[in-house]
């Protein structure tokens, strides 16, 4: 069987055995979104590019911590993209607030984050699902997502309690759950 | 758990966690089953909403994967599976006292790369299962099979292990007493190296081990499982629960 046909979980298992075409294979599939998600947040390609590396080859020396019963490759790659983005994203604020205290969130965040995320939904059934979220909930899970603030830096910059955006972005994360299982995008 | 730090788990899921709370959210998520599952079911709904909102995914230059690849090159890698019959065994070096096992455990660090290890008890899809690989290596008749003894403190404790031909080891039954899910078992492989003992991890094997496979990369001259916190060490200062040691 060529590494192609292989299922994800497969291919996992065979980087375990220091397999590098699976490796490669397993790049083919999944290192677009991951360059993707990365440059999202990061904005700068260099950047994403170093995060998307870094990905591969964390997966390349810990496939262990990949555990298929915990969902897809992709989502568990996702997720590593997005806090290793977030980690790289507070490091670089943390050295333009040193640089340039004034302008450290203008040069590296977008002023209309939401706007942005939901001009970019190509899914109707995604769309439809943000949209059943109500304002303050679609606010604070796309700063704390996709710009990569803390619950608390939310809370700060929308001048709500901690705990109010804390219950937001459960409630919200919850609802859009509900949905997403409802139109047979996530598993229930 | 306090009802604080459940809160926090949407949260984490986005890594909008400060540091300060980041071990509590941790350290709840490995206790509790059901939090666990809450945080996989928003992960995966993140990962459909970030398919769902990149049109046409970029590209990485190709320049990341060729960056990639020189980085696999100058990983060291590890020599061709030696270990395969019981006679390879039984020629090796003779390990005499327990105590040198653990003793030589402070090269470990160096030498991960001789063994690998997936624990495959959840493998998916149209692969075989874990049970099927294992029952087709104790079938082998080239398989090394071997039984890990109780040490002192653990009576009641034993564990079996099988190496197949190809260097595919499982742990295929224990009478391990089940830990507590901050706690995990660790597999250890003694592997002869010139004159030398080396002590490797070959794997976390979990607080209530099924059955698990590794990947054996030098010559085996022994086994043991010690009990160590979830998610393991690199070097183990913990005693051994049980111990296979090849006497030849």
């Amino acid at each position: 069987m060529s590494a192609d046909d292989r299922s994800d979980a497969s291919l996992v298992v065979a980087v375990a055995r220091f397999d590098e075409a699976a490796l490669s294979e397993l790049y083919n599939r999944h290192g677009g979104p991951v360059f993707a998600l990365a440059r999202r947040l990061l904005r700068r390609r260099e950047l994403a590019e170093e995060v998307t590396q870094e990905i591969f080859m964390r997966l390349w020396t810990r496939p262990e911590r990949f555990d298929p019963e915990r969902g897809a490759l992709r989502t568990f790659l996702l997720s590593d993209t997005h806090g290793r983005s977030v980690d790289m994203l507070r490091s670089e604020l943390a050295r333009k607030a040193r640089e340039d205290k004034e302008g450290r969130l203008a040069a590296v965040r977008p002023p209309n984050l939401e706007g942005e995320v939901m001009s970019r939904v190509t899914s109707e059934a995604v769309r439809a699902a943000l949209a059943n979220l109500n304002d303050a909930e679609r606010s604070a899970i796309t700063l704390a997502y996709f710009g990569g603030f803390s619950y608390r830096e939310v809370a700060r910059r929308l001048d709500e309690p901690e705990g109010t955006i804390k219950s937001r972005i459960r409630t919200g994360m919850q609802r859009l759950r509900t949905e997403l299982v409802a139109s047979g995008l996530v598993s229930g | 758990m306090s009802d604080d730090v459940r809160d926090l788990i949407a949260a984490y899921a986005l890594d909008a966690v400060d540091r300060a709370d980041i071990s509590a959210v941790e350290s709840a998520v490995a206790d509790d089953a059901e939090l666990r599952n809450e945080l996989d079911g928003y992960r995966e709904t993140l990962a459909v909403l970030v398919d769902a909102t990149e049109p046409s995914p970029s590209t990485p230059s190709p320049r990341v994967w060729e960056a990639i690849d020189a980085e696999l090159a100058g990983t060291q890698r590890p020599p061709a599976p030696e270990i395969a019959t019981v006679s390879d065994i039984r020629s090796s070096r003779r390990w005499s006292r327990l105590g040198a096992i653990i003793s030589v455990a402070a090269v470990a660090v160096s030498l991960v790369l001789g063994l690998r290890v997936v624990d495959l008890q959840n493998q998916v899809d149209a692969d075989p299962t874990l049970e099927d690989l294992a029952s087709s290596a104790m079938n082998d008749p080239n398989a090394l099979i071997v039984d890990l003894v109780a040490q002192e403190g653990y009576e009641g404790a034993s564990a079996r292990i099988v190496v197949d031909d190809d260097g595919l080891g499982y742990v295929v039954s224990d009478t391990l007493e089940a830990l507590e899910s901050s706690r995990t078992y660790q597999l250890w492989a003694i592997v002869a190296d010139g004159g030398e003992s080396r002590v490797i991890s070959a794997g976390v094997l979990g607080p209530d081990p099924g059955i698990s496979q590794f990947q054996t990369q030098a010559a085996l001259a022994g086994f043991a499982i010690t009990e160590e916190i979830a998610g393991g060490v690199a070097v183990s200062e913990s005693p051994a629960v049980v111990v296979w040691l090849d006497e030849s």
